[in-house]
């Protein structure tokens, strides 16, 4: 066993390698998983419009980005709202990469361990897109020259969206890297405890 | 003729299970509260400190002039080494290039994540107090590296200036936060006193 420095030096350079592959790999499969993304969130979106204002038509996956069409996009489409898919989701390199760094794990055990990070994720990024989507109607959409939105939500919905992009996407997944392996970590501890 | 004597019973003798220790923990089945309270310890600390970090006040009269000394001291640094570069509020510029450092650029939420870190871990005020000290300069001078190579970066290929700002130096800010957290936690806390939590908690 090295000392604790060189064991954070190791742990620093497999950790690069590991983002720079998940990295590369992210960049080739995004459009795969906003084809799998983009449906559950228009049903979440659709969710979050009974009872009120029913605006969304379509989420479109195209490339790194998401297109949603809306009531005011059918007439003219460059109004719809777009997002870049990659904000979003940048998350699952760094989770995967730190999932995949840790030493001493079982290649099963990690694979399990990455399923259920990409399991927790996966509703995080559709009620990411939730709000991005919200947060672009409350700026851009006027019924009749007035605002639908009152001021309160408009500035939740960016105060929630700004959370994201500057806090959420990049403690999140360090947060569920940490909660699962402490997990691990206080299992095998309880059963070697148990046996003693 | 052999004579028996009376068997004795065994008795298994068990270790005294330690009242106050590591082992406490691994009393419950379930994973003990003290650890999941570090994390929602550390969400509130967080959420305060975002809370604190973009209302309005502090926003315009505290933020506003650091993001600015931020790129005033990011210009001293690349004319440092050659650069020919000047500042107009928080934007770095030169005669070619320039850029605007923004709210979000000036490492205050990243300072934000590694505080909320020392605050919500288990450890007397005077060794947080400690890692304040430590992680504020820490982080700050970690920022005047990313804004002055990003400056660079941006002069000489503007394509890939987005991807380096979001996908890289993000991750790297965070990473760099976890050390510095690890760091302070090894050398000036010690060893973890979760199971102190387990009991009070």
């Amino acid at each position: 066993m090295g000392s604790p420095g060189s064991t954070r030096f190791i742990f620093l350079a497999r950790l690069l390698v590991f983002f720079l592959i998940f990295y590369f790999a992210w960049h080739m499969l995004t459009p795969l998983y906003n084809r799998a993304l983009a449906p559950a969130a228009l049903l979440l979106v659709k969710a979050s419009e009974i009872g009120g204002l029913h605006l969304t038509r379509s989420l479109q996956p195209e490339g790194e980005y998401i297109f949603v069409q809306h009531l005011a996009s059918v007439e003219n489409p460059e109004s719809a709202v777009r997002i870049k898919t990659r904000v979003i989701h940048f998350d699952l390199v760094l989770l995967s990469a730190l999932i995949w760094t840790v030493p001493k794990v079982s290649r099963k055990k990690r694979v399990k361990i990455l399923l259920a990070g990409l399991a927790i994720l996966f509703p995080l990024h559709l009620v990411k897109i939730l709000l991005f989507v919200k947060h672009e109607y409350s700026l851009h959409i006027q019924i009749d020259g007035v605002q639908y939105w009152s001021p309160f939500l408009r500035s939740t919905y960016k105060y929630l969206a700004d959370f994201i992009v500057l806090i959420a996407n990049q403690v999140v997944p360090v947060v569920i890297w940490s909660l699962l392996y402490v997990n691990l970590w206080w299992r095998k501890s309880r059963i070697a405890y148990v046996k003693s | 003729m052999r004579q028996t004597m009376p068997k004795k019973r065994f008795q298994r003798s068990k270790p005294p299970k330690p009242e106050v220790g590591r082992v406490g923990l691994f009393k419950s089945k379930k994973m003990p509260w003290a650890l999941l309270k570090i994390y929602a310890f550390f969400a509130c600390s967080l959420a305060v400190l975002f809370v604190v970090l973009t209302n309005g006040f502090v926003a315009t009269k505290v933020m506003q002039p650091f993001t600015a000394f931020v790129a005033l001291f990011s210009s001293l640094l690349l004319n440092l080494f050659g650069s020919e570069t000047w500042t107009s509020g928080t934007r770095l510029l030169s005669s070619d290039y320039g850029i605007d450092v923004v709210y979000g650029c000036n490492g205050a939420f990243a300072t934000a994540i590694l505080l909320s870190g020392i605050i919500a871990y288990p450890a007397g005020a005077k060794a947080k107090l400690l890692g304040f000290a430590m992680g504020i300069p820490a982080v700050f001078l970690l920022n005047q590296l990313r804004v002055t190579s990003l400056f660079l970066l941006g002069r000489s290929h503007p394509g890939i200036f987005d991807e380096v700002h979001v996908y890289v130096w993000q991750p790297i800010i965070i990473i760099f936060a976890i050390f510095v957290w690890d760091f302070w936690a090894r050398h000036f806390v010690g060893k973890p006193r979760v199971n102190e939590v387990h009991l009070s908690g």
